[in-house]
C-alpha cells in the first residue's frame, strides 16, 4: 500500500515536470466567417457582426430618403475617426474597413477615399501631371466632397471579480450632415460577453 | 516503518529539488549586476544583449520575468515597439498565471515559493501597463496610452476587491495624471478635468502612504481645465486650494512634459523569522519562515533643473516626485504578505510535522544515540534550508519618476535637464512646442547607490 503512495508522489512530480514539455502547436485553417471566441477581446467578429448591424440601420433611416428626394442623387458618405475609448487594444481601422464595405455594397451609398488615402491619391495625381500621357492625366479639384461624416466610439465597461469578467462593449455611431452640422443619424450596438477563466488545473 | 519511508523520500526529493534551485539561482545576482551597470551607464543595447545570453537562466517559471527586463531596458533605450512586444507578452502570460496548478502549488507549500512560476508583485502588473502607456506616448499613439490608462484602473480595483480595499495601493495617482495630460491634447478637456481630479485626490493618500505630495502645478491644471469647462465651483475651490487663475490667452501656449527616472528599483532581499513550536514531550523547535522584503537601492536625494528657452521665452522648473515605486513596492509587498506569511506559517508546521515523524520513526529503529541525534540535526537542517524566500522582482523598475511641466509659447526651443546635486547635464535637446499641445520628454538618471556605505 505504501509503495503505491510513493509511487503516486513519483507519479506526480514527473507529470508536474513533463507537464512543460506536452505542448504542440498545430495550425488548421477556418472560414474568416466563422465565429471564434478565444480570449474574449474585441475581434473580427465584433468588427464584422457591429458595422453589418449598424450599417443595415443607418440605411432603414428617413434620411437617406430625404436626402435622395432633395438632391436626385445618392449620398456621399466618408467615414470620420472611430475612437478607442476601451481598455484594450482594438485596431479601429478594420472596424473602420468593415464599415466602408458595408456602406459600399448597399449600393445605396457613394463613397470618398479618407483622408490619408486622398492624400495619397493627389500625391499621384501629382505625378500624373509630369508623367503620364495627357490623355490619361487626371484633372485637380474634380474630387467629389462628402456630404455625410460617419463618426463614433467604441467604450466598454467591465465587471470582474475572480476568473469571471464581463465586457460590455457599446459601439457608438452618428452621421453628420458635412453642411450644416446637423446629426441625422445615431445609433448604437451592444455587445456583452462573459469571460470565465478557471483559478485551477492539475 | 513504511511510512517514514515515504517522508524520506519526500525529503530526498526536496533536497534534489532544493540543490536543483540553488544551481539555477547562482549567478542571478552577478547578472543582474552587470545588466543594471549597463543601464545605469546608458549602454542600454549591452542591457538587452546580457539579458538576451541569459534568457535561458531566466527558465520556464520566470517567462514574465523575462519579458518585463527585457521590454523595460528596450524602453529606456528608446526602441518603444520592441518595449510594447514584450511588455503585452508578459502581460498574457501574466493572465494565463490567473489559473494555479494545484499540483505545482502543493509542492510549493512542501518547498518554497521559488518553484512556482513568477507572476509578478501587484504593484509590478500595473507598471508594465505605466511602462506601456509611456512607451505608446512617445510612438504619438493617445488612444493606445489611454487603454494602458484604463487597464491600470482595471487591475487597481480588482486587486482592492481581493483585498477587500484593505490594501494601500488603491490609485495610481501618477498615471491619472498622464492620462489628464493625454486627454487634454487631445481636445478632450471633460475628459482630462476628471482625470486630474482624480490624480489630485489620489496623492491625498499617496501624501499619507509613500510621502508622496501632488506635483505643485496640478492645481494649476485643475484650474485651467475647470475654466475651460465653467465649472465655476470647482474654480474657486482650486483656485482657493493655490492653483493659479487661468488666462485666456495662454490658450495658445503649449507644455513640455519632462519625466526623470531616477535611482534603481528596490530588490528584494530575505528576511527570516523563527517560529517555536513545542512536541509532545514538550521540548521547543524552532523553525525558520523565509520572508522577501525590498531593500530600497536609492538615497532619495536627487532633483532636476529643467530649463526651456527660445529665441523670446524661457523657463526654469525644479522637479518634483510624482511615483515613489520603492515606497509603493514596499508597502504593496507588506499588504500582499499577510496572505503568502500565514501561507508559510502553514509551510512550517508542515515541515515540522514531517520531521518530526521521521525523528520519531529514527528512535524506534533501535540506533545508536548519536547517530539519531545526528539525524535529527539533519532532518532539522534540511527543513530549514528548504525554507527560502522567493526574492525574484522586477528590479530594473526605477526606484522615482519625477515630473516637471513648462508651458511656453509655441516654436522650437532648447531643453535641458541638470542633475542639481551632481551638475550633470542628463539632456538637452530641441524640441518644437505646439500650440495647445503637450510634448513629452523622458531623461533616465538610474545610478547605482552604495546603500550600505550611506548608513
Amino acid at each position: 500500500m505504501k509503495k503505491y503512495i510513493t509511487a503516486v508522489i513519483a507519479i506526480i512530480i514527473a507529470v508536474v515536470m513533463l507537464g512543460g514539455c506536452s505542448q504542440q502547436k498545430t495550425v488548421t485553417r477556418i472560414d474568416p466567417s466563422s465565429t471564434t471566441d478565444l480570449s474574449g477581446e474585441w475581434n473580427d467578429t465584433d468588427s464584422r457582426l457591429v458595422a453589418n448591424e449598424m450599417i443595415g440601420n443607418v440605411l432603414s433611416e428617413p434620411w437617406l430618403g430625404e436626402f435622395e428626394v432633395a438632391k436626385k442623387k445618392n449620398p456621399t458618405v466618408i467615414v470620420g475617426t472611430i475612437k478607442n475609448r476601451t481598455s484594450e487594444h482594438i485596431q479601429t481601422i478594420t472596424f473602420v474597413k468593415d464599415l466602408e464595405k458595408a456602406l459600399i455594397n448597399s449600393g445605396k451609398i457613394d463613397f470618398v477615399a479618407s483622408k490619408e488615402e486622398r492624400e495619397e491619391v493627389r500625391d499621384e495625381r501629382q505625378d500624373q501631371q509630369d508623367n503620364a500621357s495627357e490623355e490619361s492625366v487626371k484633372k485637380f479639384r474634380e474630387e467629389t466632397g462628402a456630404d455625410f461624416m460617419l463618426r463614433g466610439d467604441i467604450a466598454t465597461i467591465i465587471d470582474q471579480a475572480d476568473g469571471d469578467k464581463v465586457k460590455y462593449y457599446q459601439v457608438n455611431l452618428e452621421l453628420i450632415n458635412m453642411e450644416t452640422n446637423k446629426k441625422v443619424w445615431i445609433g448604437d450596438k451592444k455587445i456583452k460577453k462573459l469571460i470565465s477563466q478557471s483559478g485551477t488545473k492539475f | 516503518m513504511g511510512c517514514s519511508k515515504i517522508i524520506k523520500t519526500t525529503l530526498r526529493w526536496t533536497v534534489a529539488a532544493l540543490s536543483f534551485f540553488l544551481v539555477s539561482c547562482a549567478g542571478t545576482d552577478t547578472f543582474y549586476r552587470k545588466v543594471e551597470e549597463s543601464i545605469s551607464g546608458q549602454n542600454y543595447k549591452d542591457a538587452v544583449e546580457e539579458i538576451d545570453r541569459n534568457s535561458d537562466a531566466y527558465g520556464d517559471k520566470n517567462s514574465v520575468l523575462y519579458n518585463l527586463d527585457k521590454g523595460i531596458a528596450f524602453h529606456y533605450g528608446g526602441e518603444y515597439d520592441s518595449s510594447i512586444g514584450y511588455l503585452l507578452t508578459a502581460e498574457r502570460i501574466i493572465e494565463d498565471l490567473y489559473t494555479k496548478s494545484i499540483s505545482v502549488q502543493a509542492l510549493s507549500l512542501l518547498l518554497n515559493d521559488n518553484i512556482l512560476p513568477y507572476e509578478g508583485e501587484d504593484f509590478e502588473k500595473v507598471f508594465l501597463n505605466v511602462i506601456l502607456a509611456l512607451n505608446f506616448v512617445q510612438k504619438g499613439m493617445t488612444e493606445d496610452a489611454l487603454v494602458e490608462a484604463r487597464k491600470v484602473d482595471l487591475k487597481l480595483r480588482e486587486y482592492a476587491r481581493k483585498y477587500e480595499e484593505k490594501n494601500r495601493y488603491k490609485e495610481d495617482a501618477f498615471i491619472r495624471y498622464i492620462a489628464g495630460v493625454l486627454y487634454e491634447n487631445d481636445g478632450e478637456v471633460n475628459d482630462a478635468f476628471i482625470s486630474y481630479r482624480k490624480s489630485f485626490e489620489s496623492y491625498t493618500s499617496y501624501s499619507t502612504e509613500y510621502g508622496t505630495n501632488a506635483p505643485s502645478f496640478l492645481l494649476d491644471d485643475l484650474v485651467r481645465t475647470a475654466t475651460q469647462l465653467s465649472f465655476n465651483d470647482e474654480v474657486e475651490r482650486y483656485l482657493s486650494l493655490g492653483g493659479s487663475a487661468y488666462l485666456n490667452d495662454e490658450k495658445k501656449r503649449g507644455s513640455v512634459v519632462i519625466l526623470v527616472y531616477t535611482g534603481m528599483g528596490p530588490m528584494k532581499s530575505e528576511e527570516r523569522a523563527g517560529v517555536s513550536i513545542p512536541d509532545s514531550s514538550g521540548t521547543l523547535h524552532t523553525f525558520q519562515i523565509a520572508l522577501p522584503k525590498f531593500q530600497p537601492r536609492y538615497n532619495g536625494r536627487n532633483t532636476y533643473e529643467v530649463s526651456l528657452t527660445s529665441e523670446s521665452d524661457s523657463s526654469l522648473q525644479t522637479t518634483e516626485v510624482a511615483e515613489d515605486i520603492t515606497a509603493i513596492a514596499g508597502k504593496s509587498l507588506d499588504d500582499r504578505l499577510t496572505l503568502v506569511y500565514l501561507k508559510s506559517g502553514g509551510r512550517a508546521l508542515l515541515k515540522f510535522l514531517a520531521a518530526e515523524k521521521l525523528k520519531h520513526e529514527m528512535k524506534k529503529g533501535k540506533k545508536r544515540e548519536a547517530t539519531n541525534l545526528l539525524g535529527s540535526l539533519a532532518i532539522d537542517l534540511v527543513v530549514g534550508a528548504t525554507e527560502k524566500a522567493d526574492v525574484r522582482c522586477w528590479r530594473l523598475l526605477p526606484s522615482e519618476i519625477q515630473i516637471a511641466r513648462i508651458y511656453q509659447t509655441p516654436g522650437p526651443c532648447t531643453i535641458t535637464v541638470q542633475n542639481k546635486e551632481s551638475k550633470r547635464i542628463l539632456k538637452s535637446e530641441t524640441v518644437n512646442i505646439r500650440s495647445g499641445k503637450t510634448t513629452f520628454v523622458i531623461v533616465n538618471d538610474m545610478q547605482i547607490f552604495n546603500m550600505s556605505s550611506k548608513r
